[in-house]
């Protein structure tokens, strides 16, 4: 984050009578075992427009261009939030791009719009990568059951998985920024087999497949998993980390996640350390 | 010109110009179908209705006054969707009474079976509400009376008739205040509008020349935000009933107790039902108590309210029918989003055409057979090739496989998409059955005694205990591996609820690194079938 001054506009966790600023005021393990510890049940809340205002503010003065890029604007309304900070800098160069992602799947957007930023890209050039990639990144993940995200209200299209008679671990993925159902599944493995079909799918020697991973208390079952995704050709782990307090009050614990961004032949892009 | 009556082609000319109409303006139809019931959308059922009427009348091999008109009732009344795609049937129906030995309808006739449909309606619904499409139809019928006194050309009477309809149309937010709340018409009122319309229009001479269905429309109408609703009774569960006396009355107050928007249609032998119920399961054992039931369709309703405002255009790419015995595992199969589950297994065979019938009663051109067990896969294999609609037939032997296959079916995938990720699916769980040996016998060198309960896996038996809850253990350990998660129980019709709990207990206190789950089969033929994945 430093490397690349990317700036961070929190979204806020409130868990009984607490609340923190997601990255700044809690670790996402601690949160995690708060979390399963709990009785009540987390909520989150966007960013008031004046946050985007008081984080563009020093730029805009400055007349550097400012790349926003949000949480998908299905999950949250944070993007709306950066929308009218926006309007608030009538001359300023600022792009406020909706990633139809969440996480890692944001983190890799970013990540990757940043490198290209930083190796001399145009910044209009980069805003539309972001677009673009909102778009091109595809997000797989599965929880341990659905409650957090039907008492968050994120549960979208996987709402069909609701009733279901027998236990299952929903696979589930973004589809235009909104929680669809991908399949229902009963075991770690059967998951873990689908999670490495989904990702290697199509990948040969001429693609390059870079790939961001993160779990919520979940973290063994994870680890199998990225071994088994390096023996995937071409494949590159960009980061592996732990699920944001934010989104993880909407998948609970034991959640799983990937984002990927497949290319081929030459597209490829340079590694991203 | 004046038309004074109607024969069989003008008949069949003017129901397929109203449906072709309706199903252009389904989509529009479907967007304001929120109030008062929202199960599923009113225009897909209404479209749904008037193609299966449709369908009917295309089929005739001898064509009549009289057998187009009943062919447009019978397949309306088979086909019918939803409240108002019921109502619709009632119009044909009412229609199909007056019509024997017949060969052409006069204005007269048309207003006396408009008349007798109203009242049938009224009759089928159990709490008809105004506001709704009832309304428009009486309303509509009421200026048809009038009219009919001074004026036999049948073109005024329907112009008169569309211009009745379109002011109750009109009025029903006036007479239901949830519509006006949500700033919409009666959806269904409003497809029996257009039924109406699409008929004046091809009289007007401004239908498109070919007839052709229009699927593109682009509506204009009101948008409608979700308003929160207690859904006590939240899944709209369809189907035929067929006995040999089937009491009406009886059974409408019976399902009164169980649900709401009652709509019971047909006669003493085959009835169509359709109620809004909190306990679908319920309704059908009763219904099965009266005769058999069959075309059963339940869709939770909180589903398809909401997803009205997600995504309008959803279709069905792919549907499953699953073979399976068992009360409890019907329902299980149901749940999991088999659209139809034809009952058969090791003791009950289905027949060919009974696979047939349920491949032909889906919604989706594609299907997928879950025979579940090895007997039934010849008859569904041959089903498979009696029918125009692409079906393929899985291999899955058991309960278990069907479900895990199942699992990982998505209604909206495309059909390629669910053959494989099904095929892949089931291979990875194993089952066995605990049933009780009906006659002495040895084999392998287990001796197995009348009575006893014998472990059968893999086609053969592994074990054998006058104890079924010994059995189920001993059957259990010799089907795990290390890397086995889940031990699955079923447990059948004859062991009790209890009993069975006292077992999953056992189990799991013998295999402690697993997960034990117990759910109730109610099949017939084993005590306990055992699921390891």
């Amino acid at each position: 984050m430093h490397k690349h001054d990317i700036g961070i506009v929190p979204l806020t966790i409130h868990l009984g009578e607490k609340s923190w600023k997601d990255f700044y005021d809690i670790d996402p393990d601690e949160y995690c075992s708060l979390l399963r510890r709990s009785t009540d049940f987390p909520t989150t809340s966007q960013p008031s427009p004046q946050d985007f205002i008081d984080a563009f503010a020093p730029f805009a003065a400055q007349g550097e261009p400012v790349l926003c890029v949000n949480l998908s604007s299905r999950l949250s309304g944070t993007f709306q939030s950066a929308l009218l900070a926006k309007d608030h800098f009538p001359g300023a160069r600022i792009e406020v791009v909706d990633s139809l992602q969440g996480s890692m799947g944001l983190g890799l957007i970013i990540l990757l719009c940043a490198e290209k930023a930083a190796q001399g890209t145009s910044f209009e050039s980069t805003a539309a990568l972001a677009g673009d990639l909102a778009r091109k990144v595809e997000t797989y993940f599965s929880v341990d059951s659905l409650d957090y995200l039907q008492r968050g209200g994120r549960i979208g299209k996987a709402r069909a998985f609701l009733g279901t008679l027998m236990k299952i671990k929903p696979l589930l993925h973004l589809v235009e920024g909104e929680v669809r159902p991908v399949e229902k599944i009963r075991t770690t493995g059967r998951l873990l087999d689908r999670f490495v079909e989904l990702v290697g799918k199509g990948a040969d020697e001429h693609s390059q497949i870079l790939l961001s991973a993160a779990d919520m208390g979940n973290d063994s079952v994870m680890t199998e998993l990225v071994e088994r995704f390096l023996k995937i050709p071409g494949l590159s782990l960009v980061y592996r980390g732990k699920i944001g307090g934010v989104i993880a009050s909407h998948v609970g614990p034991g959640g799983l996640g990937l984002s990927f961004l497949k290319m081929t032949g030459k597209q490829v892009m340079p590694f991203i350390e | 010109m004046a038309i004074l009556y109607c024969g069989a082609k003008r008949f069949k000319q003017v129901i397929l110009a109203g449906a072709d109409w309706v199903v252009s303006n389904r989509s529009h139809l479907n967007k304001i179908n929120v109030f008062p019931v929202p199960d599923g959308d009113t225009g897909s059922n209404m479209s749904m209705t008037l193609i299966a009427a449709v369908r009917e009348i295309e089929a005739l091999q001898e064509v009549s006054l009289e057998t187009t008109v009943k062919a447009a009732a019978w397949g309306s009344l088979m086909g019918a969707r939803g409240n108002s795609g019921i109502i619709l049937a009632q119009i044909l129906a009412g229609m199909a009474e007056g019509v024997e030995g017949r060969e052409r309808l006069f204005a007269a006739d048309i207003v006396s079976a408009f008349s007798c449909a109203v009242r049938k309606a009224y009759k089928a619904i159990l709490h008809p509400a105004e506001g709704t499409i009832l309304t428009v139809v009486r309303e509509t019928s009421e200026t048809a009376e009038r009219v009919v006194k001074n004026e036999q050309d049948l073109a005024i009477l329907l112009d008169e008739m569309l211009k009745a309809a379109w002011s109750s149309v009109e009025r029903t937010p006036l007479l239901l205040p949830r519509l006006k709340e949500a700033g919409v018409v009666d959806a269904g009122g409003l497809g029996f509008f257009y039924f109406l319309e699409g008929m004046v229009r091809l009289i007007r001479g401004d239908m498109k020349a070919d007839g052709v269905i229009d699927d593109e429309d682009t509506p204009n109408g009101a948008t409608v935000e979700p308003v929160e609703h207690h859904w006590n009774y939240r899944y709209c569960t369809e189907f035929i009933l067929k006995g040999s006396r089937i009491p009406e009355d009886a059974m409408k107050e019976n399902l009164g107790r169980m649900g709401d928007s009652i709509v019971l249609v047909g006669d003493t032998r085959l009835a169509r039902v359709h109620i809004h119920t909190g306990q679908p399961d319920e309704v059908l054992r009763y219904a099965s108590s009266l005769g058999q039931v069959s075309s059963i369709k339940v869709d939770d309703m909180l589903v398809q309210h909401t997803s009205h405002f997600t995504d309008p255009k959803d279709i069905k790419t792919t549907s499953v029918v699953a073979v399976v015995l068992g009360d409890g595992l019907k329902e299980i199969f149901y749940n999991a989003g088999s659209e139809l589950v034809v009952d058969g297994g090791p003791t009950r065979n289905p027949s060919t055409s009974d696979i047939v019938s349920a491949i032909e009663t889906v919604t989706s051109p594609n299907v997928i057979i879950l025979p579940n067990h090895k007997n039934v896969y010849p008859a569904a294999i041959q089903a498979a090739g009696m029918t125009p609609k692409e079906v393929t037939v899985l291999k899955t032997s058991s309960a278990p496989e069907g479900l895990s296959a199942l699992f990982a079916y998505m209604d909206d995938a495309p059909f390629e998409k669910n053959v494989g990720t099904m095929e892949g699916a089931w291979k990875g769980v194993k089952s066995g059955e605990v049933a009780q040996a009906s006659r002495d016998v040895t084999a392998k060198g287990i001796e197995v005694k009348t009575g006893d309960s014998i472990g059968i896996y893999g086609g053969e038996i592994r074990c054998s205990s006058a104890s079924v809850e010994e059995t189920v253990m001993d059957l259990a350990a010799s089907m795990l591996d290390p890397r086995n998660e889940i031990i699955t129980l079923f447990y059948g019709d004859s062991i009790g609820k209890q009993d069975a709990e006292t077992l999953q207990s056992a189990v799991q206190e013998r295999f402690k690194d697993k997960t034990v789950e117990l759910y109730y089969g109610g099949q017939p033929y084993a005590q306990y079938i055992i699921s390891i994945e």
